[in-house]
């Protein structure tokens, strides 16, 4: 068993890389796939020294400043999603958990809302759209956390309900914002339907490494996770602070797709579908689950935004749109696929 | 037993819609708030009372020297200054209330924006004008549709021809610039999303009477653009005409320091978007401000 986890691994890893390459050839802008390699492998430390530029400034520019840093993007908020996806399964015990599932998208498009009527109001940036968002996103899990405990334990299925009331509530304040600032409407629903473009660079290192830290955290959590499906009881019996581990797990899944959805808007699908098909491949064990989500994650939001650019060249679809096309279907595919008991 | 409770149950039911159809009866009269919709008084009557429900309306109505006779604008009616000191019947919605206790007798607004406003008013019965206007011709259409709608023609005419006029003289200017020189310009209607104006747009033709060269050549009045197409294509100036971005922001933005409009600062958000976006004389401004940003 374990020689065959080392080789779905390994098998993931090199997908990741080959797909990075080539979709960091595919785009709007008709550049061939052996320059772009090429202006790729420049860029590192001790190849660089050897490859002579042989191409045009802009179409390094165009590589090297829109289209890596985006797909960078694209793996990370892949991978966020997807892990806290399946962390989410596994502490709700609910197959049909997303990392949304509690309110967290509706607080972060509170918060990005909030951030672009207040930029239309004054004419300038008050706040930034990736922060308010955030803070939205943290607020929200911070009233559904506590508005489902009871004295000091929290039962799984009042998380998700809370998460319901939370999120219906926020949704209502985002209506009213909307409406209010009909002149920004098209901005905020760009926002909510994602997209992977913004940020270049500097909107990726702080994100990331807290992102990064967050995915390994909650990777690393994967054993009293596998536990955690045994009910809480058993659990307990068999040595796991359930209560803590909730709260750990909620922080870190909390933060992770808190960070994902500042960073690139809500994209659904990623954190719902990608866990499930991992599952189907490998079983239900945590261990193995979380890593090999991220991973593969990461490849399926890279294809998803490659075909979002490339589709309706030179316009762009949002990524959330084609995540749905390709989710739902297979989500059907999913359900249609179960043996009877 | 289970008879006669299916025959009380049928016989309550078929009470009720009498009920309600006698309700429904005494309610289609009509409430003679609005006049009904007299086809044959227009020619005589010109209209006393007239509600603007789009701000490009508005102007055109306060150009043809209509102050008096209009009753009624929007709070996004923002030009000319005498527009704030009007009644305001709504925003981008349009409150029905405020408008109808008005009395108007024309409502004028935009297909493209009012459609179902201007289908609730012609249900309601009250006379409506909507046109929509898409590039220069049309522009001087409208002034005359309206002039002649609501007896200022002379008006209409004098403004069409200054109009003209104006335009004329920037042509004169742009003249002295040889082809060689003119320039690749990207226009940039929106921003999350990219939107740019192409062919069949109002905003690309006055950046052709301005002397600009759209460096987007699609069949398609609104375009939306990627940030890659944009650096591929490498304008020669930027013309930002929306308030989502400044100047400061769209030149930090990934790969856009490496395009020629930014590395030669050829760019601007100073151009009121309103002059080149509004289907109004100011198009006659908008294209001289464009002009002398591009070629001074």
């Amino acid at each position: 068993m374990n020689k065959h986890k080392y080789l779905w691994y390994v098998g993931l890893i090199t997908a990741l890389i080959i797909s990075f390459v080539i979709t960091s050839a595919i785009g709007s802008a008709g550049i061939s796939a052996w320059t772009a390699v090429a202006i790729i492998l420049s860029k590192l430390p001790l190849l660089g020294n050897v490859i002579e530029p042989s191409w045009a400034s802009m179409t390094e520019t165009i590589i090297w400043q829109v289209r890596v840093p985006r797909n960078l993007t694209a793996m990370l908020v892949g991978s966020g999603l997807a892990v806290a996806g399946a962390s989410f399964q596994g502490l709700l015990r609910n197959p049909l958990a997303d990392p949304y599932i509690l309110g967290i998208s509706s607080g972060a498009a509170v918060g990005a809302a909030l951030a672009l009527t207040l930029t239309g109001v004054f004419g300038s940036i008050v706040f930034g759209v990736a922060p308010a968002a955030f803070v939205g996103a943290m607020l929200a899990i911070f009233l559904v956390y506590n508005l489902a405990k009871l004295g000091n334990r929290v039962a799984v299925e009042t998380l998700i309900l809370a998460g319901v009331v939370v999120g219906s509530f926020m949704t209502a304040v985002l209506s009213l914002l909307l409406i209010r600032m009909y002149s920004n409407l098209h901005q905020v629903v760009f926002w909510l339907m994602g997209s992977l473009g913004k940020g270049g660079w500097e909107g990726l290192t702080w994100s990331a490494l807290i992102m990064l830290l967050a995915i390994v955290g909650l990777c690393l959590l994967a054993r009293p996770l596998n536990l955690m499906a045994m009910g809480d009881t058993v659990a307990q019996g068999l040595g796991v602070s359930t209560e803590k581990l909730k709260r750990i797990i909620l922080v870190l899944a909390s933060l992770v797709t808190a960070l994902a959805v500042s960073i690139a808007g809500t994209i659904g699908f990623v954190g719902l579908v990608v866990p499930h098909i991992v599952r189907l491949l490998i079983g239900p064990d945590h261990r193995a689950l979380l890593p090999l989500s991220a991973f593969a994650g990461a490849i399926f939001l890279l294809w998803a935004d490659t075909m979002a650019r490339v589709i309706l060249a030179p316009s762009e679809i949002p990524v959330g749109v084609v995540t749905a096309f390709i989710g739902a279907p297979f989500f059907g595919y999913l359900l249609r696929r179960r043996k009877p008991i | 037993m289970k008879r006669l409770r299916s025959v009380a149950l049928l016989s309550v039911i078929v009470m009720l819609l009498m009920i309600a159809t006698g309700c429904g009866q005494s309610s289609t009269t009509p409430e003679a708030v609005v006049e009904p919709n007299n086809q044959q008084d227009i020619a005589d009557n010109l209209p006393q009372r007239i509600v603007s429900i789009v701000p490009g309306m508005t102007e055109v109505l306060f150009d043809l020297g209509l102050s008096d006779r209009i009753v009624g604008v929007t709070t996004n009616c923002d030009y000319p200054a005498a527009a704030a000191d009007k009644a305001k019947v709504g925003d981008w919605i349009i409150n029905m209330e405020s408008l109808l206790a008005l009395e108007p007798d024309l409502v004028v607004g935009m297909p493209s924006t009012n459609s179902l406003t201007l289908a609730e008013l012609d249900q309601l019965g009250i006379n409506t004008l909507a046109y929509e206007a898409q590039s220069v011709a049309d522009i001087y259409e409208l002034y005359r549709i309206i002039g002649a709608r609501t007896g200022t023609t002379e008006a209409a005419e004098a403004i069409i021809a200054d109009t003209k006029a104006q335009i004329e003289s920037v042509n004169k200017r742009i003249a002295a610039v040889p082809e060689a020189d003119r320039l690749r310009v990207f226009l940039e209607v929106g921003y999350e999303p990219l939107y740019t104006a192409s062919k069949g747009s109002l905003q690309d033709e006055l950046l052709t009477l301005a002397g600009g060269i759209n460096v987007v050549q699609m069949n398609q009045a609104w375009v939306e653009y990627s940030v890659e197409s944009v650096l591929l294509d490498n304008p020669d100036a930027i013309v930002i005409l929306h308030p989502a971005s400044t100047k400061a922001d769209l030149v930090n933005r990934s790969g856009y320091d490496k395009l020629t409009a930014v590395q030669e600062n050829r760019i601007t958000d100073a151009i009121d978007a309103n002059i080149l976006v509004r289907p109004t004389k100011r198009i006659a401004d908008g294209i001289t401000q464009l002009a002398e940003f591009l070629y001074e």
